[in-house]
């Protein structure tokens, strides 16, 4: 499917600045159309130009007309997304984050920040699945209260015992997993949070200037990292209950039990900027959301060298120049 | 390149400004010679008591107009056979009266002459007043310091008395000697090697200093993190769904122990001098320093 403008032709797309569908040609606003016959995996719904389509990709871009597909067969039937989450932040937005974000990094290579290559970002509908849980977390244990104080030379310590107990029930909602076997695991736990007051009923035409992929992995091979930030997050919500103490102990035998109540399948707004140095791959990851900014920075090793002979050489010949101006006074 | 000098802009133009400022003040100073008070004779020795012979007293002013390019200080030896008692109306020979004597002569001599290297009014400058007045009513020998600007300031009255000290030593065996001997002293404590902050800024010492701030700048900026994770445990609880079924602290067993506290006594000291030694104001007004030793 693609969408296009009813006033000039051209293909609309998703604008996070104005929250609206906007068409780039004429400039209007909220003038979309959905397009869907001709509609093909093989060929541009647009100008008829071959594609060639990953496996998992549901949204692309023509390289030919440079029009926005959203592939129907991947966001419907099974593939259909509960929910979804539109970027907040356009493209001119994340390029000026990076670069106030990156700016103080003096190692960085000179083009890091340079507009041509920081046009290349491109924004993307990531899969995601979301799991409700119902936890259970059981905890016992013995801890100490000391207390000290001082009467004539001897210090007297008390130490008091206690046995603790705690039985909790929390309920855990949408804990995120990505569904994108592309997508590095770290990295997309480190874009969380996503603030899901913003999530919405799935609609296709969010994904109109954005590329997009449907799940690659079922919910059941997701469920196991789900499971493992449910049940550290209720330790340590349990943990915390548990405060003042020294010399905690845990008894064993504690324990952290998981229902899962509900899953839903979403897509969340990621911008991707890829850069590439010294044959190395550099991937930095912006929350469309949030603006969350998650890369490392390339160092270019002449620019060690460069800057730091440079403040050797400036602070000594500074130093040295008091010292003389000093001699002459 | 653009970025490279948009980045050490600032210290670029510190560098520029302290350039300027130490290429004019050593072409000031090789231009003048670094004095810039013209108001003062020539003459550094005055040789009153005639205690000195001639090529002793020529090799004296040899050495100090040396010294004095070096230290950029005025150093002037006055040696007089008087009653500074006499001169201001004194009748009982009393350390105090002698001090007064001594004091007031060095100082008006040193004033009224217009000495100080830079300015003409509490200018950088040293005067040795040097008294061989044997008197009828009890002996006035003895010899006088009496500092100005940057002398009053850095010297303090134990190194007064340790320059004093070595005239003392040798002014009756060979005066010539004993005033070599507080030329040197003065130069000695006046010269860089001697100056404290000066010395404290070493060649090595900066050189070591430079090393370790480009070390830390260096490590400081390769630090690069590639995330923090943002969320906390309750990121993802549903609101107000935490529930305790049961959440008890239970007291089981309770006891006390003791120690007997170990005390230790101690203490340190430290020393130190500064400048300013002897204090004062001489008749014109101007701030000197300045002590003397009697013979």
């Amino acid at each position: 499917m693609i969408f296009k403008c009813k006033n000039c032709g051209g293909n609309t797309v998703y604008s996070p600045e104005r929250h609206t569908m906007y068409c780039p040609y004429c400039e209007s606003q909220d003038s979309e159309e959905l397009k869907t016959t001709g509609e093909s995996l093989y060929s541009c719904i647009s100008c008829g130009g071959p594609l060639e389509i990953a496996d998992f990709t549901s949204a692309s871009k023509c390289p030919y007309c440079d029009s926005y597909i959203i592939f129907d067969e991947r966001v419907s039937g099974e593939y259909e997304p509960h929910l979804i989450i539109p970027f907040i932040y356009g493209k001119e937005t994340v390029k000026k984050l990076l670069r106030d974000k990156f700016k103080k990094s003096v190692f960085a290579p000179n083009d890091f920040l340079a507009e041509v290559k920081l046009d290349t970002i491109t924004g993307m509908y990531v899969p995601f699945w979301m799991y409700d849980y119902h936890v259970h977390g059981i905890y016992e244990g013995e801890g100490n209260v000391i207390r000290t104080w001082v009467r004539g030379n001897r210090e007297y310590t008390e130490t008091s015992v206690f046995h603790i107990k705690r039985d909790m029930e929390v309920d855990f909602e949408k804990m995120p997993v990505d569904a994108s076997v592309a997508m590095p695991d770290s990295i997309m736990d480190l874009m969380e949070p996503f603030d899901y007051k913003a999530l919405e009923e799935f609609q296709a035409k969010y994904m109109s200037g954005f590329f997009a992929e449907r799940y690659n992995m079922s919910a059941l091979d997701g469920e196991g990292r789900a499971v493992g930030k449910a049940r550290a997050d209720a330790e340590s919500i349990l943990k915390q209950s548990i405060s003042g103490y020294v010399g905690l102990k845990s008894s064993p035998g504690n324990q952290v039990t998981l229902d899962r109540t509900d899953t839903n399948y979403a897509l969340l707004p990621i911008w991707i900027y890829n850069y590439k140095y010294k044959n190395e791959d550099y991937s930095f990851h912006i929350n469309g959301q949030t603006g969350k900014i998650v890369g490392k920075v390339p160092l270019a090793a002449g620019k060690v060298w460069g800057y730091g002979a440079t403040v050797f050489a400036s602070l000594f010949t500074i130093l040295m120049l008091v010292r003389q101006l000093l001699i002459l006074l | 390149m653009k970025q490279y000098f948009s980045y050490f802009k600032l210290i670029f133009i510190i560098l520029g400004i302290l350039v300027v400022l130490v290429g004019c003040g050593t072409l000031m100073k090789y231009v003048t010679g670094g004095r810039s008070n013209y108001r003062a004779p020539e003459e550094r020795v005055y040789d009153f008591a005639d205690v000195l012979t001639d090529s002793e007293e020529d090799e004296l002013r040899k050495l100090i107009a040396d010294r004095e390019r070096k230290i950029g200080c005025d150093i002037v030896l006055v040696t007089v056979n008087m009653s500074v008692l006499d001169y201001y109306g004194f009748t009982e020979n009393t350390d105090a009266n002698w001090e007064y004597g001594m004091e007031t002569y060095a100082d008006d001599f040193y004033d009224t002459n217009n000495y100080g290297y830079n300015v003409d009014f509490e200018g950088d400058g040293v005067l040795l007043l040097d008294n061989w007045y044997e008197g009828e009513n009890g002996s006035e020998k003895g010899s006088w310091l009496s500092t100005s600007g940057r002398v009053y300031r850095r010297f303090s009255s134990s190194m007064i008395d340790g320059v004093l000290n070595d005239v003392d030593d040798l002014v009756e065996v060979s005066p010539y000697r004993a005033y070599r001997a507080y030329v040197e002293d003065i130069y000695r404590q006046m010269s860089n090697k001697n100056n404290s902050l000066v010395s404290l800024l070493s060649p090595f010492g900066l050189f070591i200093i430079s090393m370790i701030v480009a070390a830390v700048f260096i490590l400081t900026n390769l630090k690069t993190k590639e995330g923090t994770k943002t969320t906390v445990a309750s990121t993802y609880v549903e609101n107000g769904s935490i529930h305790f079924n049961e959440k008890s602290d239970k007291l089981v067993n309770k006891f006390v122990t003791s120690r007997v506290i170990q005390t230790s006594s101690g203490g340190g000291g430290g020393s130190g001098h500064s400048g300013g030694g002897g204090g004062h104001h001489s008749s014109s007004g101007a701030s000197h320093g300045g002590g003397g030793h009697r013979r």
